[in-house]
């Protein structure tokens, strides 16, 4: 059964068009990379497949639920990190959590437990009353991770997971979402660290300009004896250094 | 120099895109808005004349009054500009001293529309004063006072950012409105005019009208220096606060721990609301209300109605930009929650009705001991129709005009002001009748304001579910709104 669909998603901004005809068939337990360059459509595709943006043609559906069509059911199955990060100003990280836990219909208790022991598994219990506007953007992020994994989501939603987290916490996230994945949980992840992503995901594609350029297992991409490294610059054109002559 | 040129440049340039993004004329009221602000400009230069003349035959009273307006117009402009200590902090990563950001921190008060209008106001002073008997005496009397009302502005607008000043601020401002109700509640308001000689409005006119015109320069010289002095400090300060580490909180809010679905929600907004200066004044109305309840010695039922009346006007803002506090990033929290529109309005309006219940209360129980169980039933019953009335309009507006406010400060005064009138006149509709019914049938009529009650709670139930079907719709509109915001 596939976790995530999308049928001929785009976005259209003015006369911008951010995604174009997005198909995209992931399945239940795996572990998806979205590649891209800066502006390529990774964020605007995350925020069209959580319904934190509406679709301007095409549909999403989650674990065999329109997004459109069934918001509040879907955003009980589905765990959030989004680019912004998605907290409240002048809240602490513990506050988030006491806040969010009960909407998800955890009792305080339930979420108390739960909250204490992400928060020392992300190694941000002494610092739980932290105000978040006052936090660094390693513990902003992870606050909400935090949130986004409280409710034990069946799909999780990443994007730049580990831009700005230290090694050790960057490490434990990775063994968090191993061990997810192998109880069933499906991870849809950005990402501009290419060497994480390629130890990490199992399959994977990259976008440029809106448009899908690649997609494919990680098996395959090993089978072509090309790393992940690889394949992102054949399809992404990059600037030259000699350009930079003046610099030093 | 060239520096902070630059800067103020691209600050110009980043308000005005704003600005220009907000919208034509004909969107969001803003036409009509302008045609209130020219109708009040209109009445302004009116009473000018009226001074001009007044000034003329010897009499300055009236052009105390306008200096007295045209201080509260630069402390509001002062209040209503972006928060110095975010704002101002980001640009320390640039090469520029303490003296070069408070430069432009000054100058970004001029950049909005509604300064050049307090401005243009305050120089129109002139045209008054030049008919005095020292008419250049006046007009640097006034350039004085202009200049110490705007660092005066300043000065509290950075003071706000700090917590500990906040909390002097509101009990200084408790204390002087106390005791100006004490005397004059025990006619003793003489005592007020003993002071009137060093109050700067009345130095400007006197030194206009002749009258020890150095002595007076002088004296609003000292005003002016202390006045920039204090708006510098104040400056420093600020950043200082912004900038430094100290974030913990030590102790989470009660609401935090009760149990509920939403009340999360409730309790953040809470805390929100309470950083909104508006209903500040609120508290003021609850606490002068208490005071008159407790001193007079024939409390009057009709008084206790109108001063809940009152009490729920400054609150406004609160339930008609409900959203007006929020982030861009928050509005995303509210979009990735399970939560339908109509709960999030909801826990909203539950932590609304806390901060007017809260302000309302201390009147009730002492109305209830001053003038009876009736009149304190009837007074309840009306403080909960309002607020119901509050609610039901707010919650409308609040989707479907909403704007930025900021941390301690005034609720700007948004595009939406006709529907903000509208909503204050319309809401206290409730209130009104009740009173009506009150005085002319008296205490017999206090159940009857119990129907009242029910007629509010229809509408806005019927609302609260429309607009939540609408949040849910248009929640993108109200982000990009929020974001817009100047500064």
């Amino acid at each position: 059964m596939l976790a995530i669909e999308t049928h001929n998603l785009s976005k259209r901004f003015g006369d911008t068009t951010a995604v174009r005809d997005l198909e995209l068939r992931i399945p239940k337990g795996i572990l998806f990379g979205f590649l891209g360059p800066n502006g390529s459509g990774k964020s605007t595709t995350l925020r069209l497949l959580t319904g934190l943006l509406p679709a301007t043609t095409g549909e999403v559906i989650i674990n065999g639920l329109p997004v459109t069509g069934a918001a509040v059911e879907v955003k009980r199955q589905i765990g959030v990190l989004p680019e912004d990060l998605a907290l409240f100003d002048s809240l602490t990280i513990w506050e988030h959590l006491l806040m969010v836990g009960p909407v998800y219909g955890l009792s305080r208790a339930e979420t108390e437990r739960r909250g204490e022991q992400l928060l020392n598994y992300l190694d941000l219990w002494t610092e739980r009353n932290t105000y978040v506007d006052h936090a660094s953007s390693g513990m902003r992020k992870k606050c909400s991770l935090a949130i986004a994994l409280i409710h034990n989501p069946q799909v999780l939603f990443l994007d730049e997971p580990f831009e700005g987290i230290d090694p050790v916490s960057s490490r434990r996230i990775k063994d968090l979402l191993t061990m997810m994945t192998g109880k069933g949980v499906t991870v849809f992840l950005t990402s501009h660290i290419l060497e994480v992503v390629e130890r990490l995901v199992h399959s994977f594609a990259i976008i440029s300009a809106g448009e899908v350029v690649c997609a494919q297992t990680m098996e395959e991409t090993v089978a072509s004896g090309e790393t992940l490294e690889d394949l992102f610059f054949r399809y992404i054109v990059q600037g030259k250094v000699e350009d930079l002559e003046w610099i030093a | 120099m060239d520096r902070l040129t630059a800067i103020i440049e691209y600050q110009w340039r980043a308000h005005w895109r704003q600005f220009s993004q907000a919208g034509k004329l004909a969107a969001g009221n803003r036409g009509i808005a302008l045609v209130v602000t020219g109708l009040i400009l209109f009445k302004y230069f009116r009473l000018l004349t009226s001074a001009r003349i007044e000034v003329a035959r010897g009499n300055a009273a009236l052009l105390s009054f306008l200096l007295a307006s045209i201080f509260l117009g630069c402390v509001s402009v002062c209040l209503n500009s972006p928060r110095a200590g975010r704002s101002l902090s980001e640009l320390r990563r640039l090469p520029l001293s303490i003296s070069d950001l408070f430069a432009i921190r000054i100058v970004s008060t001029f950049m909005t529309p509604f300064s050049w209008l307090v401005m243009a106001g305050a120089f129109a002073i002139v045209y008054p004063i030049a008919q005095a008997p020292r008419p250049f005496a006046g007009i640097v009397a006034a350039l004085l006072f202009i200049s110490m009302a705007w660092s005066s502005g300043l000065t509290l607008s950075h003071l706000l950012t700090i917590k500990a000043w906040r909390r002097v601020l509101f009990v200084f401002l408790l204390v002087i409105t106390a005791i100006a109700v004490g005397m004059f509640t025990r006619n003793h308001p003489n005592l007020l005019t003993n002071f009137s000689w060093v109050e700067p409005h009345v130095l400007v006119a006197q030194a206009a009208m002749g009258k020890s015109s150095l002595f007076s320069i002088g004296i609003l010289l000292g005003f002016a220096a202390l006045a920039l002095f204090a708006a510098r400090w104040s400056f420093s300060q600020s950043l200082t606060i912004a900038a430094s580490p100290s974030s913990e909180r030590k102790a989470h809010s009660l609401l935090f721990h009760f149990s509920g679905r939403w009340i999360g929600l409730t309790a953040k907004d809470f805390r929100y609301f309470l950083r909104l200066l508006d209903p500040y004044f609120g508290v003021i109305v609850s606490a002068l209300g208490c005071l008159y309840l407790i001193s007079s010695s024939a409390p009057s039922g009709t008084a206790m109605m109108v001063l809940v009346l009152t009490v729920l006007i400054p609150n406004a803002p609160l339930a008609f930009n409900s959203f007006g506090l929020d982030t861009r990033s928050g509005m995303d929290r509210y979009a990735l929650l399970p939560a339908p529109g109509t709960a999030i309005i909801r826990s909203k309006n539950l932590a609304f009705a806390m901060i007017a219940g809260a302000q309302v209360l201390p009147l009730i129980l002492l109305s209830g001991w001053r003038l009876g169980l009736l009149i304190s039933f009837a007074a309840l019953i009306e403080a909960a129709s309002l607020a119901v009335a509050y609610m039901a309009w707010g919650n409308w507006m609040s989707v479907t005009s909403p704007s930025k406010m900021h941390f301690y400060r005034f609720a700007p005064a948004t595009n939406a002001i006709p529907e903000i009138i509208a909503g204050v006149v319309m809401s206290s509709l409730p209130g009104v009748l009740i009173l009506y019914l009150i005085r002319a049938y008296g205490e017999r009529a206090s159940w009857v304001t119990v129907l009242i009650l029910l007629a509010c709670v229809l509408p806005y139930l019927l609302v609260t579910n429309l607009s939540g079907r609408r949040f849910e719709m248009g929640r993108e509109r109200i982000r990009d709104s929020l974001a817009q915001g100047f500064g």
